[in-house]
């Protein structure tokens, strides 16, 4: 508004006295710009940036007129969009060695219609958006007539037509009922000449547009010497299509769109604060993977120290912050002594788990400072530290400040723009790191990213403003849809249209206005293709406006627009083709037979439930040993609740062998548990959320064992044990499995439990053995399988549900009953029978052979590709949720 | 709707009475009667009327309806521009508006580009983008922070569970709300508790309105019927009677133990309710003792009329009495009880999810941030509490149209913005109120968006509200019925109206009291077809008691594979070449064959049935269009993706590495993998490296490469070139079909929207990725390549010839039942409330009440559905269906169809063969003979560059003088220096001289905060003795400039030019000669740096062409001192000699 010059005292009076108590509340606001900014300033003796731009173009506009003449003065390609520019060029015009070279001015427009566009601030008709109006405005400003300027230079024939076209179809639109009479620019043979060169591409989506741009572009290399340049107000347009244009090995300098934020060093800057303010093993690696992360090594120690910190360390155990390294590294060591750990975990030598440790310390001690930072910390503070973690970070060995960094100079805007800010950061406010990182990230992302060097010599990708007064061959006008191009404009919240224009502020279409022009200085170049998306982002698009105009001032059904959108439709069709598959190839279920010897020889009884349920996954465990690896950050969920289960009444359990419970067992299993569930409790929904149904659960088990222990003599928890079965082809094979808990019965029998804080087989499951898991322990039992246990007739079996709405529930395998000893020498029988079967090299390992009993989720389901060629299954009953 | 019609003139009139401008006008339209087209109508009538396009606003229902109203408003506008006077004046007629004169048509002509570039557009956009706009333009008054942010349903479920631990955190350390939420954790579990939280987020308004725990209790307790301060304590303690029952139930007991069988539980039980355990298991165990279901069911004897035995009956006929009377107490007590429970736990909901929902709307407040349902409350709050009038007068150019689409689908608070919107159109006064317009159009039997908030009944309720209005102020109002349908045969009707004709199928579609349907076709002769195909029974259980593998492994396909399979089979039969089936062109109206998109299957949710009809398409290798909506991480291409990134990251993870060598990405075999990873020693990746299997040396390349660029560029970069370059995408989509191209593209776009919003990091994308929950919505309207499954949700708005509904023999049951019951408070008007129910068998009785009344209306909304369903077809609609081994619900669609149609369906051979008969009501369309050749267009050949490399053409680094040889790193001091210096020498000499030194003075106290005040005096002063030094004056002279901006190109040999670009510090002009200078810092050395030779060489042979035949001289000056040294031409010369030679 400085800039403008606006009449502060009017804006007061802009609404109706009715609505004053509105309208004040807006004004108290806007005092703060228009009062007490001016104010602030003058008490430090500044002056608003915009302000001082204006009072120098005044200076100058005093020096042009002034009486030494400093020789020629030219200015060109201005379109004079604020108005203090619009003096200074006027000032120019009249100096007496003083040129003005007027960019793209119509003297095709007649004159009836530029005397319309000379409205120059009635907002209700959206002339501001007209190309011309900043040309009229500015030769307006000049004071000269459009018919005193002259031209420089005459376009060939075809650019000619072209450009009266133009202007026909982007005429005011008060005057637009002159293309009914299809003369003269419109005419067929005119419109033909006009858009002989232009191409028209309506995409489906974003992804296709910026393919068939890409081949556009492509396409002009074929021809030696010519030059493209894609044009677009939309960076991601930009981005898209360079990336496109890799697949043919052309690397083209996108300069539309890469921010400081996104050069390697802004990315560096950015990611040492994520890394401050969240110090986690996610923000670590990220910030480690950067390629200029040096922490005082070579390059390529980073690497395998970094590899080894996330086997070892992040993916070994559940760790969510580093706060406590030393912690993080006796569990992870603990964790690694684990036979069932992850091999990759084995893998990871002494010397690179040092190498890891000390990495993780390096990084901790360069970030400490920061971290350190208060809420209260100067924004200088803030800047200060973080320049010297930067530094710490890009140390090269011998301290040297990256001296192996690819693009040295790529650290350079960086450091100009954080030594602006140390110059503008003496007054200091306080800034928290998350602030402080907000406004670098709002900086970076408003300075330019330092051109990459060596694109293509012919390709180029510009945006509206450094397209304008460079000329190629062939033009690319991408995204031409409403709000990409033109922008949507509003009004801001403090003053709607009218207000605006009462206050003689320019209307918020003078940006559509801008952009309509450079959309028709675009437009000369021999060739050009416009291209639109009928979605963006999933959503539908409405044309803009100027290709609007193109189509209706052409006239529905006109040859020469037809043509060039068939020509589009060409490049469309290569852009389809390309990626198509030669064929369709649906992939099926994988059936994988190994040789026999590769065959596991041993398997426990849960892993006997996977063999039925899913053998792929037997398979990719155990023949192609792929194991999953734990991911970085996880969730304790289901697997830990049940460690926990476990390990609570195992130890509970062990302290009380036999015998009736003591009256302070409540307590003391209370207490184990609370030990046990410690880990867990530590987050905040567990503990509101989850404990007090295992509260419920504990007390359930309670009543569970009392009643239990008055008719079993001794009860055995955790028991470990082994059955050899001989296979028909005469190979061993040892079946294993570890029992939750043995009663042995004061009858002589035992009773098996297990455990189940989540949901237990049903019955059916168990019966027809798809859950064996109780039934096959009964049978090893039976055998004498259970090292500590003297052969036993199993006469219960049970699982005990622990948590839940009730707290807990005792469930009988197989169902109430259930002849526990049949069934569990049934299974064995069928087991044996199983197992032979998969000891013959026909049998392959199938992924989910019957789709009813296969487990929700399995580890392989994405290595069997199952989402592929897996028919539905499980529930088909309809829900409601659209 | 292009096709030539004739309008009947009922229609022709309706249409023109509800599109005419001038007055107010409330439209109840049919399915298909051309709501979208009367909608256009007025617009355009409002505009040929001269309407400013900124006052009108038409509300959409979503963003694809407004872009596609847009679209349609335009495209109409744009024909007139070029039709003759009388086409374009029968137009204008057409649309309703009277006969234009000479200027009207002239006007019509420019309404197009008028309307286009209408300030602010033409606002054609939904409610909750208008909501938007008004708080982004009153944040004051609406008390919204003033730049909000507007985060989407997964930024808010992720700060709702942010919100949530925090709330939970402070709750389990405060001892006065543990208890209560301790009682939700026990009665919810982890598991349900955020499906509660989100229901209760949906009902926010009732936690909020409450300010604590007492006020909610003490209104709840009124509906429950219970006195204030009952607790669940004390009629536990009623129920028990203390010492006095104990002893009567011991009294009971000991006579019922004579009995045997029931009476002898029943006195297990009576003695089970004095056991030692807690209050509540003895409460379960009385209650079981004498009512049945455990104690939830009927009073046990209800069917006998005793609750003992016959012959204890007689024997102990005072037992009986006595028993009788113990029933019916707590008969009353149970009721009672029941409804204590439901007060206790709902004030402990109320509880926690009040802190919860309190700690959210904090959390948004902080940070600025407003979600969806935010920003129709706070634009609600706007105009009913600050000034609707001010909120008018506001906008732009005020507001005096406004247009609602799909009004049955509007929320109750959308609704309160509109009508306080508009009630300001009946209070202002003059022409201009005069002329103020409201038009609805909508059909509540088409309103399926209740989980949404719809409220259907709101559309008649405001209708009479508005026609009242209207009618107080003696403005017109029109309420207009269409019932004509553009889209659909008669027969197609008739089984509409057929199957709604009865009381049963209507109840609740449409606003009580109003008749039944009627339908009327305006294509009178469009055959169609109604088919009834027998439902799929399901098979018998394949329960294999054997163990062994079946290595055949087919097993028997459930009922909904089969339809799928059926369905699918009967499409491909239609579109093959010599099928005799035909469909009229919905657009040209010309009979031709069957085309894949002339299909659409509608069912009710995504279930197992939706997957299997897919890939069931997939299989006969029919087109389909792939899913309306879906989880984009379960996505297996973008699994596929996740894991080859994954891959690159981290090659140590052997099963992800595994996963992506086995993706179409790089394709490895089973047996491929199988020969690499059995007998490995080490990792996965040390075995793919030494592999010499030709495959695995391809996969080993790929992932060295992949590694590269992990590490080199952008998560953007790494899946373009993935997809592209290496041919990913043509890969993914060989094997997974074409609908894996969505999935892929929003995966690519979310990469590039994390660069553009982070820095760049493949780890941190990932992690994004995985932990989204980000869902893929797209409307099946603008791609019609293939055939299109969705639901019948997903199909609002849309139609199709033929329309399959395969998900029939289902309807809503309890599961789907809220567990927040809406109970109605004792003063009309207080705030709504809500009890937590759980299972049906304890319902109190209000609660039992409210949820009989969510299930009736449930059920309406699941015959809406249906009346949405049938209405999309147009000339042949397909019943079918599957049955579970539950019995078919009676009032499910197929049963309700089976009934309408009764008699009037006739046998006929199945389409998918197999001896089976199918029924049918109405006529399928069929050719003659089948002689017509499809034409197939040859594909357009592909040039040869499209699939090669492009010849390698390199461009130089552009070169930047001042660059060459380094700044120099490390000492920031001296560049800032050599900055400050700069400018001071740029702008001094233009200051007059007295005023230099406080001018530098002044300058660097504001720039120089970097310096200290020393080295500043020390910079002012050396640069003030240059600019003053006589020997240096000519560089400061009239015909002298600073900081010349310079652009050149180094010529090189053997390859091509250099650009370079720099600026100069000074440049002297004079008619006898050039003279270039720069600034260094410093005193002058033995011999001028190399670098700066350079630097000034590049200028100089710039300037060269500039002052062609003019001497350059150039110089470098050393501030300490000030020390002019001239540079030698030929060292000039020589400098760029070598540089031309460079590497
Ligand atoms: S619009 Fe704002 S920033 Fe621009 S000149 Fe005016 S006050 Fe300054």
């Amino acid at each position: 508004m400085i800039i403008e010059g606006a009449p502060w005292a009017k804006i007061e009076t802009l609404a109706p006295d009715a609505y004053d108590p509105y309208w004040r509340i807006t004004l108290d606001f806007l005092k703060i710009a228009f009062a007490h900014w001016p104010l602030w300033l003058a008490e430090r003796g500044l002056i608003d940036r915009a302000k001082r731009v204006a009072l120098l173009i005044d200076d100058e506009i005093k020096a042009l007129e002034g009486a030494a003449p400093r020789g020629p003065t030219i200015i060109a390609g201005s379109t004079g969009a604020n108005r203090a520019t619009a003096r200074l060029i006027a000032a120019i015009a009249r100096a007496p060695q003083g040129a003005v070279v007027l960019p793209d001015l119509d003297l095709d427009l007649d004159d009836g219609a530029w005397a319309m566009i000379g409205a120059d601030d009635d907002a209700t008709l959206g002339l501001a958006g007209h190309p011309q109006s900043l040309m009229r405005r500015l030769i307006g400003a000049i004071g000269v007539k459009r018919e005193d300027v002259a031209k420089l230079g005459s376009p060939s024939p075809a650019l000619a037509a072209r450009s009266a076209f133009l202007t026909e179809a982007l005429r005011p639109a008060e005057s637009t009922e002159r293309w009914r009479e299809r003369e003269g620019a419109l005419s067929p043979p005119a419109l033909a000449a006009a858009l002989a060169g232009v191409t028209i591409v309506v995409a489906d989506n974003e992804t296709e547009e910026a393919l068939a741009l890409a081949i556009a572009m492509r396409e002009t290399l074929e021809t030696p010497g010519k030059t493209a340049a894609l044009i677009t107000p939309d960076p991601s347009i930009a981005r898209r299509v360079s990336a496109e244009l890799a697949r043919w090995g052309v690397e083209v300098e996108d300069s539309a769109g890469r921010t400081l934020g996104q050069s390697p060093a802004g990315a560096l800057a950015r990611l040492i604060l994520d890394a401050a303010i969240e110090f986690s093993p996610r923000s670590i690696l990220a910030l480690l993977a950067h390629p200029a992360a040096r922490f005082g090594r070579a390059r390529a120690d980073i690497e395998g120290a970094t590899r080894a910190l996330e086997l070892a360390i992040f993916r070994a155990i559940p760790l969510k912050s580093l706060d406590d390294l030393d912690r993080a590294f006796v569990e992870a060591r603990q964790a690694a002594e684990d036979i069932h750990a992850h091999p990759a975990v084995h893998r990871v030598g002494e010397v690179d788990r040092q190498a890891a440790e000390a990495l993780a310390r390096e990084v901790a001690r360069a970030l400490a400072p920061l971290r350190a930072l208060g809420p209260s910390a100067s924004l200088s503070d803030s800047l200060t530290l973080h320049r010297a973690a930067v530094s710490a970070v890009v140390a090269g060995p011998r301290g040297a400040a990256h001296d192996t960094v690819e693009d040295p100079r790529g650290f350079e805007p960086l450091m100009e723009l954080m030594d602006e800010w140390s110059e503008a950061a003496a007054e200091s406010f306080p800034t928290a790191l998350a602030e402080y990182s907000a406004l670098l990230d709002d900086a970076l992302a408003s300075a330019r990213a330092p051109p990459a060097s060596g694109g293509h010599p012919r390709l180029q990708i510009l945006g509206l403003l450094e397209a304008r007064l460079l000329s190629f061959d062939c033009v690319l006008l991408a995204g031409l849809d409403e709000t990409v191009w033109p922008p949507s404009v509003d009004t801001d919240a403090f003053l709607n249209r009218p207000m605006r224009a009462a206050l003689s502020l320019s209307p918020p279409e003078r940006r559509i206005g801008q952009t309509a022009h450079d959309f028709v200085a675009a437009l000369g170049a021999p060739k050009a293709v416009l291209s639109r998306a009928k979605k963006r982002g999933g959503e539908p698009t409405v044309a803009s406006r100027f290709l609007q105009r193109l189509v209706a001032a052409a006239g529905a059904g006109a040859q020469a627009f037809a043509d060039a959108e068939e020509r589009g439709r060409r490049y469309l069709a290569f852009a389809r083709a390309l990626d198509q598959p030669a064929e369709f190839r649906p992939g099926v279920r994988p059936a994988p037979r190994p040789p026999v010897e590769l065959r596991p020889r041993a398997l426990s009884v849960t892993r006997i439930e996977t063999l039925r349920r899913d053998p792929y996954a037997i398979y990719a465990e155990y023949i192609l040993r792929l194991k999953p690896l734990e991911t970085v950050e996880r969730d304790m969920g289901p697997r830990e609740i049940g460690i926990a289960w476990h390990a609570a009444l195992q130890e509970f359990v062990e302290t009380h062998p036999f015998g009736a419970l003591s009256p302070e067992a409540r307590d003391r299993l209370f207490s184990i548990a609370r030990e046990r569930f410690a880990p867990l409790r530590a987050d905040p929904a567990f503990a509101a959320l989850n404990w007090p149904r295992i509260e419920a659960g504990l007390d359930f088990f309670l009543a569970f064992d009392r009643k239990s222990r008055l008719d079993a003599t001794s009860v055995w928890v955790e028991q470990h044990g082994a059955i050899p079965i001989p296979l028909a082809s005469g190979a061993p094979f040892k079946l294993s499995a570890r029992a939750d808990r043995i009663d042995a019965l004061a009858s002589g029998g035992a009773r098996l439990i297990d455990y189940k804080s989540g949901t237990p087989p049903g019955a059916k499951e168990v019966k027809v053995g798809f859950a064996p898991q109780l039934t096959l322990e009964a049978a090893m039992l039976r055998r004498g399988g259970f090292k500590r246990l003297p052969p036993l007739e199993a006469e219960q079996a049970l699982y005990l549900k622990l948590g839940g709405a009730k707290g807990g529930e005792e469930k009988p395998a197989g169902g109430k009953g259930e002849d526990i000893f049949a069934l569990a020498e049934k299974h064995f029988a069928e087991l044996k029978i199983l197992l032979d079967q998969f000891s013959c090299e026909d049998t392959p390992y199938l992924s989910r052979p019957f789709p009813k009993f296969a487990s929700r989720f399995s580890d392989y389901d994405h290595l069997a590709r199952v989402k592929e060629w897996a028919t539905a299954d499980g529930d088909a009953e309809s829900g409601d949720s659209p | 709707m292009s096709r030539r019609l004739t309008i009947p003139e009922a229609l022709r009139e309706r249409q023109t009475r509800a599109s005419n401008p001038r007055t107010s006008a409330w439209v109840s339209a049919n399915a298909g009667s051309g709501k979208t087209h009367v909608l256009t109508q007025r617009v355009l009538r409002l505009l040929i009327d001269r309407t400013p396009p900124a006052q009108i606003l038409c509300l959409a229902y979503t963003k694809a309806a407004a872009a596609n109203m847009a679209e349609r408003i335009f495209g109409q506008l744009a024909e007139w521009t070029s039709l003759d006077d009388d086409a374009l004046a029968k137009a204008v007629v057409d649309c309703g508006a009277p006969a234009p004169g000479p200027q009207d048509l002239a006007f019509a002509r420019q309404l197009f580009a008028r309307t286009i570039e209408t300030p602010g557009g033409l606002k054609i956009q939904t409610l909750h983008a208008f909501a938007e706009r008004l708080l982004r333009l009153f944040p004051f008054e609406a008390n919204v922070p003033a730049h909000f942010k507007v985060i989407d349903e997964r930024e808010s479920k992720l700060m709702l569970i942010e919100a949530r631990d925090a709330a939970l955190a402070a709750l389990n350390a405060a001892p006065d709300k543990a208890a209560a939420l301790n009682l939700v954790a026990r009665e919810a579990g982890a598991h349900s508790f955020d499906d509660l939280l989100k229901e209760a987020l949906s009902r926010s308004e009732a936690f909020t309105a409450y300010d604590d725990p007492a006020g909610y209790v003490a209104a709840l307790g009124c509906p429950l019927g219970l006195v204030p301060g009952a607790t669940v304590t004390d009629v536990e303690i009623e129920m028990l009677g203390g010492e006095v029952g104990r002893m009567r139930r011991a009294a009971w007991a000991r006579v019922l133990e004579v009995g045997k069988g029931d009476d002898r539980k029943f006195a297990m039980r009576l003695r089970g309710a004095d056991d030692d355990v807690a209050r509540e298991a003895r409460i379960r165990t009385l209650l079981e003792a004498f009512f049945v279901d455990g104690g939830d069911g009927n009073p046990r004897g209800e069917k006998t009329g005793h609750l003992t035995a016959n012959h204890m009956c007689e024997r102990f006929p005072a037992l009986e009495d006595d028993l009788r009377r113990e029933q019916d107490r707590l008969i009353v007590l149970r009721e009672r009880w029941r409804a204590a429970l439901t007060l206790e736990r709902s004030a402990a909901l109320f509880a926690v999810a009040e802190a919860i929902l309190a700690a959210f709307a904090r959390m948004k407040a902080e940070r600025g941030m407003l979600d969806f349902n935010d920003q129709i409350a706070r634009a609600l709050a706007l105009v009913t509490r600050s000034s609707a009038a001010w909120v008018l007068h506001k906008l732009d150019y005020g507001l005096d149209h406004l247009l609602l689409d799909e009004a049955q689908d509007a929320s109750a608070p959308q609704w309160g913005i509109l009508a306080a919107l508009s009630a300001e159109f009946f209070s202002g006064a003059g022409a201009r109120a005069a002329n103020r317009t409201v038009f609805a159009v909508g059909d509540e039997k088409q309103s399926i968006f209740a989980f949404q908030g719809a409220a259907p009944e709101m559309f008649a309720e405001m209708k009479r509200a508005f026609d009242k209005r209207h009618r107080d102020a003696e403005r017109p109002f029109a309420d207009v019925p269409l019932t004509f349908s553009f889209r659909s045969s008669q027969t197609i009707l008739d089984a509409v109206d057929k199957t709604f004709g009865c009381e049963a199928a209507w109840r609740g579609v449409a606003a009580a009291g109003e008749p039944p349907p009627r339908h009327e076709a305006i294509h009178s002769d469009l055959k169609g077809v109604v088919e009834l195909w027998p439902p799929i029974a399901p098979g018998p259980a394949p329960d294999p008691e054997d163990w062994r593998l079946p290595l055949d492994h087919a097993s028997p396909d459930d009922p909904p594979v089969i339809l799928a399979k059926r369905i699918a089979q009967v499409i491909k039969g239609w579109v093959s070449a010599n099928s005799l089936e035909r469909v009229v062109d919905p657009v040209t109206g010309e009979i031709r064959r069957i085309r894949e998109s002339d299909v659409m299957i509608l069912v009710r949710s995504r279930n197992a049935f939706f997957e299997a009809m897919v890939r069931a398409l997939k299989a006969a290798e029919l087109k389909a269009a792939g899913a309306d909506r879906l989880m984009l991480k379960d996505h297996i291409a973008v699994m596929d993706l996740i894991a080859a990134g994954r891959a690159a990251l981290l090659p140590d993870d052997d099963l992800t590495l595994a996963s992506a060598l086995k993706s179409p990405l790089i394709g490895l075999g089973d047996d491929a993998l199988l020969k690499l990873a059995a007998r490995r020693r080490g990792s996965l990746a040390e075995a793919l490296a030494v592999s010499d299997d030709l495959f695995a040396a391809q996969a080993a390349r790929l992932l060295v490469r992949w590694r590269g660029r992990a590490k080199a560029v952008s998560p953007f970069s790494f899946y373009a070139l993935l997809l592209g370059e290496d041919g990913g995408r043509r890969a993914l989509i060989g094997r997974l079909g074409p609908e894996a191209a969505d999935p892929i593209d929003e995966f690519l776009t979310l990469a590039l929207a994390h660069e553009q919003r982070e820095a760049p990091s493949l780890h941190n994308f990932l992690a994004e990725v995985e932990a989204a929950d980000a869902e893929i919505k797209r409307d099946m309207e603008v791609e019609t390549e293939g055939v299109r499954v969705l639901t019948v949700h997903a199909s609002k708005g849309l139609e199709a010839p033929i329309v399959f509904l395969p998900d029939t023999c289902s309807a809503p049951n309890g599961r789907h039942d809220p567990k927040l019951m809406r109970l109605t408070p004792a003063r009309p008007g207080d705030p709504p409330l809500y009890a937590w129910a759980k299972t049906a068998s304890g319902d109190a009785e209000a609660v039992a009440a409210a949820r009989a009344h969510a299930r009736e209306t449930a059920e309406g909304e699941y015959r809406r559905l249906l009346y949405v369903a049938m209405t999309r077809a147009a000339q042949r609609l397909i019943i079918a269906g599957y049955d579970t081994r539950n019995a078919r619900p009676t009032e499910c669609w197929y049963n309700l169809v089976q009934t309408g149609l009764g008699d009037s369906l006739v046998e006929a051979p199945a389409p998918f063969g197999g001896g089976e008969a199918i029924r049918r009501y109405g006529e399928p369309l069929r050719a003659e003979n089948g002689a017509e050749t499809p034409q197939i267009r040859p594909p357009k050949a592909m040039p040869e560059w499209l699939s090669g490399k492009a010849a390698l053409e390199m461009a130089a680094a552009p070169l930047s003088p001042s660059r060459i040889g380094g700044a120099g790193e490390g000492d920031r001091q001296r560049i800032r220096e050599g900055r400050l210096a700069h400018a001071l020498i740029e702008m001094l000499p233009d200051v007059a001289p007295q005023r230099r030194a406080s001018a530098a003075g002044a300058y660097l106290e504001r720039m120089g905060g970097g310096l200290a005040e020393p080295a500043r005096a020390a910079l002012a002063a050396k640069v003030l003795a240059a600019i003053d030094a006589p020997e240096l004056a000519p560089l400061f002279g009239p015909k002298s400039r600073g900081e010349v901006p310079l652009m050149g190109l180094l010529p090189r040999r053997g390859r091509p030019d250099l650009p370079y670009g720099g600026r100069l510090d000074r440049l002297i002009a004079n008619d006898d000669g050039v003279s270039i200078v720069d600034f260094k810092l410093g005193a002058k050395p033995d011999r001028p740096a190399a670098a700066h030779v350079v630097q000034l060489a590049l200028y100089r042979a710039a300037l060269q062409p500039l002052y062609p035949g003019l001497m350059i001289r150039a110089g470098l000056v050393y501030l300490d001192g000030p020390t002019l040294a001239p540079i030698g031409e030929q060292e000039l010369e020589a400098a760029l000699e070598a540089l031309a030679l460079a590497p």
